[in-house]
């Protein structure tokens, strides 16, 4: 038999800690990857995924700009952002009625994966980050020190039967 | 010619200052030996945590330049391998305190019917240790770290009258108690190693919810404060910081007689002489050390005639389903930090007596991240955008479960941990390459556990995120390794006897998990802390009786 090499493989442990949503690492001051045209764009496109209702949306919340700074850290993210901006008719797409960009975000959409997805993903853990998106939409009250714990005070969830 | 000193001979020295290092510190500073520690890493300091940094202040903090504390060890730093589609995960902190820094806390003891199971099931070698054994040890730790959770008594989880109270459950895990109750599936208070209650000087819990962040005010046991600190106090312990055991020496009888390690920062050789060496590097890191170890007289590494150190690798099966409950959609939001993580614990499960159950061994369940998150990362996959997917955020917030069921390996020769011909790291000491995968077994469990998963979740009417059934965590993903230096009462199936003494070198003790002749379906870390005050207990016993 020839002499094989042991095909070897470095790890890299990435250690998944939940702490931490992907778009928070990056500091909001680096320099972006997009070009304004490209962020004004993704500004639109993060609203028609989270709509300013009667809580902030995803462009109230800053989302834009840490995408923006996540793909200026993530090669990968950048290009498949432009090429999905590019896809959907780049600064064009702002030129279009508001029905007709629903309409393009869900011909978009039902392609499973892809380019919506990596949008959805990015504009949700942004915003879900966010004092706007967590505190004032969600109502996260948590990391705070408390004296005690209350947990469950309803009668009707603690029954066993 | 300059005359040499002659080196400074201590009584022991301890590798590794985590669960298990730093309880045979602490155990035999207490007990007046001299000890000197050797850890990989440093310190960490508990006053620059960022445990109560909120997503978005965590932003600015790195705006301004400031970094958390890095826990965890880069495999770039310190490589392994694995064979191609073999993907093990390994999880490592290098520095006092070990892991025990960052753990999940979860503080289970292992009950008879855990340590006997081998020998009724004949997979492999028993336990040489039975519940009578580490009962009085896991009273001990309970009262020295402080753990919290029930009296209750369960056929597979001892509970205990030391116990700290629990922390109030709260309602998602009050409903799903009461789903899994429907199909007769025991859910019961967790145990776990956090104050509710100050323990001497350590302050209780304030519930905010940054146990992985490390917790600043020390609330939650680890090494470091709880055993390390202490143990210094004694004026009987010296800790090396950043001194990187590489291999354990031996002189001319064959008798361990000190440690080579290499300083983290300046890479240089050093050594330390010692009439006895305790290894508690952690599973892997323990085995690599002694493996490296090799002599004329040892050529399979340190203790391993039997060639069984390195084999038997054991961790445990994982995987994740995430649903909302339909009583808590659409209600209010409630701060659910509470302790971080479960206030709840599903004992190993098996099906009832009379239904098939077609796999050895078994599974339990954890339970973290139920109700109001940090965040809100389920949402990805919930279909649709736009005012309508906000409002179905909102809604599913307060609701959401989160099932994490842990299934035994069984051990097996083949899984294990080598170092011939593998890579060197940058001390020139050959890296660990683990070669680990899963059997039938195993897929057969995880059947069972998703069955289990999705009764509980159909019986609370429960909304469930989409899943692959059979899927699995990367192994390695529990960071429970065991197995592979294991005790047992015959030295040509084991390294270790039943109280971590190498069978052949009589002045080695290895103390940490890779003594586990099993996994088990609970997480290690007390059990860890018992057996290795117990094996220290009867090391100072020999110490002072002289025979090692
Ligand atoms: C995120 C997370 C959650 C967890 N949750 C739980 C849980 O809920 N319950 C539970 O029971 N367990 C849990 N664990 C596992 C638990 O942390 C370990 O079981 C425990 O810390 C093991 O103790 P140890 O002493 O064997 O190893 P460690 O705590 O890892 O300590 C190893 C020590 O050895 C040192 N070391 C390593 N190599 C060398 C070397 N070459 N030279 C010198 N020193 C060396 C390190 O610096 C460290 O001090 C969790 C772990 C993690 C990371
Ligand atoms: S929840 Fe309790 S143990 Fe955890 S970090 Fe906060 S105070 Fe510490």
């Amino acid at each position: 038999m020839k002499t094989r090499r042991d095909a070897l493989r470095v790890l890299t442990a990435s250690v998944a800690l939940p702490i931490l949503p992907v778009s928070a690492a990056p500091p909001a001051a680096a320099t972006g990857a997009l070009s304004p045209e490209e962020l004004a764009v993704l500004a639109r496109l993060s609203d028609l995924i989270i709509p300013r209702t009667d809580t902030p949306g995803a462009a109230d919340a800053g989302v834009p700009a840490l995408i923006d700074a996540a793909a200026s850290k993530k090669q990968a993210l950048a290009s498949e952002l432009r090429e999905g901006i590019a896809s959907l008719g780049g600064s064009d797409f702002l030129k279009l009625a508001p029905d007709e960009q629903t309409a393009a975000l869900t011909r978009l959409a039902s392609t499973p994966g892809g380019f919506f997805q990596t949008l959805k993903d990015h504009v949700i853990d942004a915003y879900y980050s966010t004092r706007e998106g967590l505190v004032t939409e969600l109502g996260y009250q948590g990391s705070v020190p408390l004296a005690s714990f209350p947990g469950c005070t309803h009668p009707e969830h603690q029954r066993l039967d | 010619m300059k005359i040499q000193p002659a080196p400074e001979i201590h009584d022991v020295v301890i590798i590794g200052s985590g669960a298990a290092g730093g309880m045979a510190a602490w155990n035999l500073t207490r007990q007046g030996a001299r000890v000197v520690l050797l850890d990989a890493g440093t310190r960490f300091n508990s006053a620059r945590y960022w445990s109560h940094v909120r997503p978005w202040e965590w932003r600015q903090r790195e705006a301004r330049g400031l970094h958390p504390p890095e826990f965890y060890l880069s495999a770039k730093e310190q490589p392994y391998f694995t064979p191609p589609n073999q993907p093990f995960e390994l999880i490592r902190v290098w520095g006092r305190g070990g892991k025990t820094n960052v753990w999940g806390r979860v503080s289970l003891r292992y009950s008879d019917l855990n340590l006997t199971e081998p020998a009724r099931d004949g997979w492999e070698i028993p336990w040489p240790i039975r519940y009578s054994d580490l009962a009085p040890y896991y009273d001990k730790v309970e009262q020295l770290i402080g753990v919290n959770g029930g009296t209750d008594d369960q056929p597979w989880l001892p509970g205990s009258r030391f116990h700290q109270p629990p922390p109030n459950p709260r309602c998602g895990e009050y409903l799903i108690r009461r789903a899994a109750h429907q199909s007769g599936v025991n859910i019961v208070a967790g145990r776990r190693a956090v104050l509710t209650r100050q323990l001497g000087n350590h302050p209780p819990c304030h519930y905010c919810g940054g146990c992985g962040r490390g917790c600043d005010i020390g609330a939650f046991f680890n090494s470091s404060d709880y055993l390390l600190e202490p143990a210094l106090l004694t004026n009987r312990l010296t800790i090396l910081d950043n001194a990187v055991a590489a291999r354990i020496l031996v002189d001319d009888q064959g008798l361990a007689s000190g440690v080579q390690y290499f300083g983290r920062a300046d890479k240089q050789e050093r050594v330390i002489r010692a009439k006895r060496v305790v290894v508690a590097a952690s599973c892997v890191d323990s085995t690599r050390i002694l493996l490296n170890s090799r002599s004329p007289r040892y050529p399979n590494g340190i203790g391993n005639s039997s060639d069984v150190i390195g084999r038997y690798l054991c961790e445990q099966i994982r995987f994740h389903m995430y649903a909302f409950l339909p009583e808590l959609m659409g209600g209010p939001t409630h701060n659910d930090d509470g302790i971080s993580g479960e206030h709840i614990y599903m004992p190993r499960f098996d099906p009832p007596a009379g239904a098939k159950k077609d796999y050895l061994r078994g599974y339990g369940m954890q339970f973290w991240g139920f109700g109001a998150q940090e965040g809100a990362s389920f949402s990805k996959q919930l279909p649709g955008f736009g005012a309508d997917l906000k409002q179905a955020i909102k809604k599913r917030y307060p609701a959401l479960v989160a099932l994490h069921p842990y299934g035994e390996v069984l051990p097996r020769a083949t899984n294990r941990i080598t170092v011939e011909g593998t890579p060197k790291d940058a001390y020139g000491v050959p890296l660990a390459r683990i070669e680990y995968s899963i059997g039938d077994n195993e897929r057969k469990m995880a059947e069972a556990m998703y069955s289990t998963c999705e009764e509980i979740l159909h019986n609370a009417n429960a909304e469930i995120l989409p899943y692959q059934r059979g899927s699995l965590d990367v192994s390695g993903g529990a960071i429970h390794e065991h197995g592979t230096c294991r005790m047992g009462d015959d030295p040509k199936r084991s390294a270790l006897n039943k109280y971590c003494q190498s069978h052949e070198v009589k002045n080695l003790f290895v103390v940490d998990g890779a003594a586990f002749p099993t996994s088990t379906e609970k997480n290690p870390t007390l059990t860890i802390l018992a057996n290795a005050w117990r094996a220290t207990d009867y090391m100072a016993g020999r110490m002072k009786a002289g025979d090692v």
